[in-house]
This record gives C-alpha cells, sequence and structure tokens, in this order.
C-alpha cells in the first residue's frame, strides 16, 4: 500500500476529500484487505478516542483560557518582528549584557550581608526585623503566576500557580 | 512721558508670594500615595452555599462582575480590611490566619502588592509579589491575586485590592 493511499484514506475519514474520490476508495477498500483494516483500525481509534479523551475542566472561561494564550504568543511575535535593520547593535549589546549583568547580581549578592539595612539599625521594634525579613524574600518568590488584564473591564487578575 | 517712578514693595504681596510657594513646596513634598486607601477583602469562590453559622457576606455586585469570567457560582466574603498606601514602609494587611498582603507606593507610579502565606511560629513566607498602576487604582482598578483552593477541591480564594475612593 503506498503511503499516498494510506493519507488520502485518513483524509477521507476526516471529511477532507470529495465524496468521488472516497466512494473509489471505500471500493478499494473492499478488493484490499489490508487497506480495509487499516481503515477499521481508523475508525476504531477515533470512537476510543472520542469516548474516552480526559476532559479537562479549566476553572476559568474559554475567553479567558484562549486570551492568556494569545497573550503569551503575542509577547513572542513582538520578539522577533522587533529586529529591524536600523537597530543592529541591539543583539550584539544584549549579548553582552546578560553576562555583565550575571555577574553585577552576584556581585550584590555578596555585598549584602556587609550593608546592613539602616532602618533595622536605627530602630529596634519587632516590625523592623519583620520588614528585612520580607525584603530578603522577596529575591525568590517561589509561585509562578499567569496575568489577566482587561482595561475595559478595570480589572487585573494574577492566577497563581 | 517722563518714567514713573519704580513703586517700592509692598509687603502684603512679598508674604502673599512667600505663603504661595511654601504651599507650592508643600504640595510637591506630599507623598504620591498619601491620600489613597485601599480595601483588600479575601474572597472564597466556590459553588457551595454559605456555611451555616459563618460571618460571610456576598461579594458586592460589582466585585462580582470582574470575577465574570470565573465558573464559580457563589463568592463569599471572608474578610476585609482597609489600609493607607505609604511610601515609606508596606502597609500590612493581615485577612486570615494564613494569608496577609502588603502594598506600598514606589514612588515611581506603581505599587507593590505583596502576598504572604502565614504560619504560625515563622516568618511570613513570600508568595506572589506583584506591580500595579496608582493611576489605574485611583480609577477604580482591581487588582485581584487568585489561585486554587488547596484544602477544598475545585474552590479558589481570591484577594481583591482595591481604592476606597472607587467604591463610592
Amino acid at each position: 500500500m503506498k503511503n499516498e493511499t494510506y493519507l488520502e484514506l485518513q483524509a477521507c475519514l476526516d471529511g477532507e476529500r470529495d465524496a468521488l474520490r472516497c466512494a473509489e476508495l471505500e471500493a478499494q477498500c473492499a478488493q484490499e484487505p489490508e487497506l480495509g483494516a487499516l481503515r477499521d483500525q481508523i475508525l476504531q481509534s477515533r470512537e476510543v478516542l472520542r469516548q474516552h479523551e480526559p476532559d479537562h475542566r479549566v476553572p476559568v472561561s474559554r475567553e479567558f483560557y484562549w486570551r492568556q494564550i494569545e497573550r503569551q504568543i503575542t509577547p513572542e511575535n513582538r520578539t522577533h518582528t522587533s529586529s529591524n535593520p536600523w537597530m543592529p547593535s541591539w543583539g550584539a549589546a544584549l549579548r553582552w549584557l546578560v553576562p555583565i549583568g550575571g555577574l553585577a547580581a552576584a556581585a550584590a549578592l555578596f555585598q549584602l550581608p556587609d550593608s546592613p539595612d539602616p532602618a533595622s539599625q536605627t530602630t529596634s521594634g519587632a516590625r523592623s526585623v519583620e520588614t528585612t525579613q520580607l525584603a530578603l524574600n522577596s529575591g525568590a518568590p517561589e509561585s509562578t503566576s499567569v496575568e489577566y488584564r482587561s482595561e475595559s473591564d478595570g480589572v487585573t487578575i494574577h492566577w497563581i500557580h | 512721558m517722563p518714567p514713573l517712578p519704580p513703586t517700592p514693595p509692598r509687603a502684603g504681596s512679598g508674604l502673599l508670594a512667600l505663603g504661595v510657594a511654601f504651599l507650592t513646596l508643600l504640595g510637591c513634598m506630599k507623598a504620591p500615595g498619601d491620600d489613597l486607601q485601599v480595601q483588600a477583602l479575601l474572597v472564597w469562590g466556590t459553588n457551595n452555599p454559605k456555611p451555616e453559622g459563618s460571618k460571610y457576606t456576598a461579594l458586592d455586585p460589582k466585585g462580582r462582575e470582574k470575577l465574570r469570567q470565573f465558573k464559580w457560582q457563589n463568592y463569599w466574603v471572608v474578610n476585609q480590611t482597609v489600609s493607607k498606601i505609604d511610601i515609606q514602609k508596606p502597609s500590612r494587611m493581615t485577612l486570615s490566619e494564613k494569608c496577609a498582603v502588603d502594598i506600598k507606593d514606589l514612588g515611581n507610579g506603581t505599587a507593590e502588592i505583596r502576598l504572604f502565606e502565614l504560619k504560625p511560629g515563622s516568618e511570613p513566607k513570600l508568595v506572589k509579589p506583584v506591580h500595579h498602576s496608582m493611576a489605574a487604582l485611583r480609577k477604580g482598578e482591581y487588582c485581584i491575586l487568585a489561585g486554587d483552593d488547596k484544602s477544598v477541591w475545585d474552590d479558589a480564594w481570591f484577594v481583591i485590592v482595591t481604592a476606597v475612593e472607587a467604591k463610592h
């Protein structure tokens, strides 16, 4: 059996071929047991998938769900389209900025213990200690989130995972 | 016509100018978030009715409208608190035994809202910091942090932060 025939049979079963060609293939299936068995197998697989496909429900509406995906895709497209010939140096600059930025961040981390917070020195209450602790925690938030913003609705939602 | 002799400055106008300058200076020194009060609500999104004996209240229609994208039938306000946004230090608002938010005016037109998980005997754990436009808050925009309820299957929690002025 040719690969083309196999693909055409699949296309017929998916309703992507005209009726005449499908009728020809159906007749071919009756003549060729191998092709007929393949047709039966595809039909069975389709039925099994339809009946037993897990139903994943998201806790948000359809519109909300797809707008999140759209928002994720749009910035990527912008990144690709922003490489215009008038700004060729940005790519090269970024290649250097990333390692330099990393070094700077590492240096800043090493400097942190040596530079005490003036607020914690001047005040003696427990609240100042707490504030310092919270500030340190803020460097490494553990949760990821998805942001949804609708200016017309006047709402921004951060869904935290 | 001979030029008029210069008039001597009057003491009254000088004082007036000084006063105006002083008031202008005061206006400039005023922190951006000085007069902005925010309200934080802890809301439980569920299809269950209000638990008997609880003091939960239904979320107001405006709040419900903001959450219309979500599927739950009921949004119960578990707790709410009001605080002023400060530019110097974050204003802490404890919403439950397990949850608190703090909010601070960063001075650059944005406010930082941080969500904390509280555990007895340990330091508050930062769950998520978000930045939100102060102008949007003043305009009445809602900033909502939300997630799945870990204790009850298929329910969710919401922390809704709004400007108090926007409620009126």
